[in-house]
């Protein structure tokens, strides 16, 4: 330190007595010459080594910022290149199709299903993927795959039908209980990104795929250390002579980078940046590493919102092929729409995308990748893909909504968008295609009846199993591939009838009423608290007089449905509701009996389902499984509702429900089946702003709805609107009769609903087991009673508690 | 003439019963019956399931079945609970499927959904007077935990 400070004063000093020595005389100079010439020289000699000192440091300043820099950018490259590289979005998949003997599946639906999961019809069955016939036999080559539950080998399968149902399942010679074909792939939980991608080693693809990516790409990879100078000035002499950017200087590495690390900013500090964490990154890692890596993150296109990225995913999309099993032609396709995936798209520009898979064969036969003879053959072939909307490919917006919803109420989003999770789910493909193909084909011809010129009706549909509750389709939208709102799920709508059962289930459980009850169906005028009247009216605006309660129900007849409700009191109707499993909370007005309240489809199903399953409250259920990238099952779920109602009491229900297909508003159905084992109801709401329909049989319960997002009125109801919607998507799947839970009383009875012999009496009733005893009256009786008309609302008097305030008003 | 006719039908009937495939199992599969037996013919072990697998059951639910106990063995519950509800959606009206869902869950003290599903075992039992015993005899157990 004192050495150091010591010239300094000297300098101070010197420069102090600058002025002294100006005004010395001339005679002196030669004597004073010697400092004052010194001076300037010393004074060099320190600006030389102040510039010195401070280019040093200022050196030593930049080294050490670069290094800190590159120890920034080394920490990022191995943080984010280390374990799991990308964001894996979680991969929706349907349920399986199992084949069991007795299976009932008809050619069209296994041919489909197979088409749709990207299987190929051909006449000698060989490789995993394929299907044929072999006489009435068919023989599927399922792939190997990863189930929920177990990873099963690739195998061919023969399948044998007898009478429409599968009569033998035969795996290399040997009967099988039970296969499976894998299930298809339906969507995924994405990040905000949108990309997609299943990930490959560099073992599983074709060497001759590497190979043409390296020759065209990165003709040097394997022999620089991430940049290429070479490759640089290339393509500078290359640009210079064209005039405009015509090649990249780039190499895989330094791609990799910018795709992996980097934005797609044109500037250069982004350029030194790429330079920098490309050699980094060969430091760190492998060549074949770095590959592989290329490899899986590369972005080959964009489906929808869905972007295709890596070569295995892009493989599957474009051709609807493993990797393995791509061709020369297509091989050298992928590689070279890297350069523009969307420029070179093969589905938009097929000639484009020909003539820049022709330059990449003529590169690999160049570089003797491939024969002269392998380069003509495969340039002779057309540009062969699949169809990128085919079912195995496009998404289920409404179902993946769902499934979301349901699993955020157990797993963060970020998880879902993330860790690679798959998720196998109850959707049925068949019952979608046939519930979508409904929906759309209704609408349209609705509105061309009604002559809309613009697209005006939206619907929304559901279709679960009717003993478990899985969801098997659903449909949020008439644009069934709309990520928007979804109907099914989010709208609320006025239920309109479809209240009804309510209504007639609790004056069924109350043990005061059964089907044969005689309700009078007259004008009806009940005052509200705030003054006001609620006067409802029948749909045809006619009275019925004394009816049936099962024909007051299966002709949805509103002013014997409203007394009804009524007399057997509101709270014991929302109370009847909350039973069935509806998760909101039903005002207690008089007007919620004819369904002024609002729900969305999947509640109106919730509420139905309990009808359906025999009196089990059940949650609708999309997923099955949870597993992990590697397969770890993380949650299953089964089958779960409380018992709700007695089976004897749901059946009770449903005859009155099969009425309405019997001899009510559903009576189309009757004819189009040629069975009356089927039930349902119908629902409109007030100025028909809402068309219901909700029906179920042996297998499966849905729910329709029409309606218009203005919220105005339609000229159509329930029957005319909803119903032929679900009318179809039967006929296309198939419907199977419903069989009995349990067996009720059957007895005739008379005009006045009494139980009589079977000689007077007029129609045949159910009863509830064990409540016909005693009951049965003569002929003669019977007479004298119909003279007297005493039954008719009699039995309403008689089981009159004055427990309903609108007891009082009437 | 006769004798070729009666001797064609009684090959005919002969190779239809040899058939591995019984003709039920041609019917719809959905309402093929199961039947209990006891685990290695131990008649005093009637009421009580040893095994997933025990009984007849039409064949994919046979395949469920054992994977379910294989599972179980394994000490995997959970892929067991699952094999148990594959089977029940081939068969969702099978009561010895509900009683064997039921029956796992006890075992691994899940009381109300035990419950829940012998409730639907209840709703759909068969005449199977093993099944019926079974079922009886796990409901005693579950009401005794609950100290009903």
């Amino acid at each position: 330190m004192t050495t150091a400070k010591k010239p300094t004063r000297a300098v101070k000093s010197s420069s102090k007595k600058k002025p002294t020595t100006r005004k010395k005389p001339v005679g002196t100079k030669s004597t004073k010459a010697k400092p004052v010439e010194k001076k300037p020289v010393g004074n060099k000699r320190t600006i030389k080594q102040k510039l010195w000192s401070w280019f040093w440091r200022l050196s030593i300043l930049v080294i050490l910022g670069l290094g800190v820099w590159l120890v920034y950018l080394d920490a990022q490259v191995r943080s984010q290149f280390d374990g799991n590289k990308w964001a894996l979005p979680a991969k929706v998949y349907a349920r399986p199709l199992s084949l069991y003997p007795g299976l009932l599946l008809s050619a069209k639906q296994l041919k489909a299903e197979l088409l749709w999961n990207d299987y190929k019809a051909v006449s000698h069955v060989v490789s995993p993927g394929t299907f044929g016939r072999d006489g009435s036999d068919w023989i599927i080559y399922r792939r190997g795959f990863s189930f929920a539950d177990r990873q099963e080998a690739a195998k061919k399968i023969r399948l044998s039908f007898a009478g429409g149902r599968i009569e033998r399942v035969m795996v290399a010679g040997e009967m099988r209980g039970l296969e499976r074909i894998e299930p298809q792939y339906i969507g995924g939980i994405f990040p905000a990104h949108h990309e997609d991608r299943d990930l490959i080693a560099l073992q599983d693809v074709p060497p001759a795929l590497v190979a043409a990516l390296v020759a065209v790409e990165d003709r040097g990879y394997f022999d620089h250390y991430g940049v290429s100078i070479r490759g640089i000035l290339r393509a500078m002499k290359a640009n210079i002579a064209a005039g405009r950017t015509v090649q990249g200087g780039s190499t895989l590495t330094q791609q990799l980078v910018k795709n992996f690390f980097l934005t797609n900013e044109r500037s250069l500090r982004r350029k030194v940046k790429e330079a920098f964490m490309a050699l980094l990154l060969e430091l760190h890692y492998s060549k074949e590493e770095i590959l592989q890596a290329y490899l899986n993150e590369v972005y080959l296109g964009q489906s929808g919102r869905r972007s295709i990225n890596g070569i295995a995913l892009a493989s599957r999309f474009y051709f609807a092929k493993n990797v393995q099993q791509l061709d020369l032609s297509e091989m050298a396709l992928l590689v070279g729409m890297i350069k523009g995936p969307s420029y070179y798209n093969p589905f938009r520009h097929p000639q484009r995308a020909r003539e820049r898979r022709d330059l990449v064969l003529g590169i690999m036969s160049e570089l003797n990748i491939i024969s002269r003879a392998q380069r003509m053959n495969a340039q002779g072939q057309d540009i062969r893909v699949a169809d990128s909307g085919r079912a195995g490919q496009r998404e289920y917006p409404a179902f993946i909504q769902l499934v979301k919803k349901q699993l955020q109420q157990d797993y963060r989003l970020h998880d879902l968008q993330s860790t690679g999770l798959r998720i196998f789910t109850t959707l049925d493909p068949w019952l979608q295609h046939a519930t979508e193909k409904s929906v759309q084909q209704h609408i349209a011809t609705l509105e061309k009846r009604i002559g809309f010129k613009q697209p005006t009706l939206e619907a929304a549909a559901v279709v679960t199993s009717v003993d478990g509750a899985e969801v098997r389709a659903i449909v949020g939208s008439r644009r069934v591939r709309y990520f928007g709102f979804n109907r099914a799920i989010d709208a609320q709508r006025s239920i309109g009838s479809l209240a009804k059962p309510a209504v007639y289930l609790t004056a069924l459980a109350s043990g005061r009423y059964n089907w044969s009850s005689i309700i009078n169906d007259k004008p009806v005028s009940v005052s509200g608290q705030d003054g006001s009247l609620w006067q409802p009216r029948n749909y045809d605006r006619k009275d019925y007089g004394p009816v049936f309660l099962v024909d007051a129900m299966s002709k949805s007849l509103n002013q014997s449905t409203a007394r009804l409700g009524m007399k057997v009191g509101i709270d014991q109707v929302v109370n009847t509701f909350e039973r069935l499993g509806v998760d909101k909370k039903i005002p207690h007005y008089p007007s919620i009996l004819l369904g002024a309240v609002s729900m969305s489809p999947l509640q109106v199903t919730q509420m139905f389902q309990t009808y359906a399953s025999g009196g089990f409250a059940m949650q609708p259920r999309s997923i099955q499984a949870l597993t992990t990238n590697d397969n770890q099952v993380i949650t299953s779920y089964a089958v779960q509702g409380e018992q709700v109602f007695s089976p004897q009491i749901i059946e009770n229900l449903r005859y009155g429900l099969q009425q309405v297909v019997v001899q009510g508003t559903g009576k189309r159905l009757a004819r189009t089946f040629n069975t009356t084992k089927i039930a349902g109801k119908t629902g409109t709401s007030d100025e028909q702003r809402d068309a219901w329909f909700a029906g179920f049989d042996d297998r499966h319960l849905a729910v329709i709805w029409v309606g218009r997002d203005d919220n105005k009125s339609m000229p159509f109801t329930g029957a005319g609107g909803a119903l032929p919607i679900w009318q179809d998507i039967f006929v296309e799947s198939g419907l199977e009769p419903l069989t009995p839970l349990v067996d009720l009383d059957w007895a005739w009875v008379n005009t006045q609903g009494e139980v009589v012999e079977r000689e007077c009496g007029v129609r045949k009733m159910p009863f509830m087991p064990g409540t016909l005893s005693g009951r049965k009256i003569s002929c003669d009786e019977s007479e004298m009673n119909s003279r007297s008309d005493s039954r008719i609302d009699g039995q309403l008097n008689n089981n009159e508690g004055g427990g309903s305030w609108f007891d009082w008003l009437f | 003439m006769v004798r070729l006719v009666v001797l064609v039908f009684v090959v005919i009937s002969f190779l239809s019963a040899c058939s591995s495939v019984p003709s039920s199992e041609l019917n719809d599969p959905r309402f093929a019956q199961s039947y209990e037996e006891g685990y290695g013919g131990n008649k005093g072990q009637n009421n009580q399931l040893i095994r997933l697998d025990e009984g007849k059951h039409h064949p994919a639910v046979q395949v469920l079945l054992s994977q379910a106990e294989e599972a179980r063995q394994q000490g995997n519950s959970r892929q067991a609970l699952s094999y148990l509800d594959q089977a029940r959606q081939i068969q969702p009206r099978n009561p010895a499927i509900f009683y064997r869902q039921a029956w796992l869950n006890y075992q691994l003290g899940n009381l109300s959904q035990a419950q829940q599903l012998l409730q639907r075992a209840k709703v759909y039992m068969s005449t199977d007077k093993v099944l019926q015993q079974r079922v009886s005899s796990l409901q005693n157990e579950i009401d005794a935990k609950q100290g009903r």
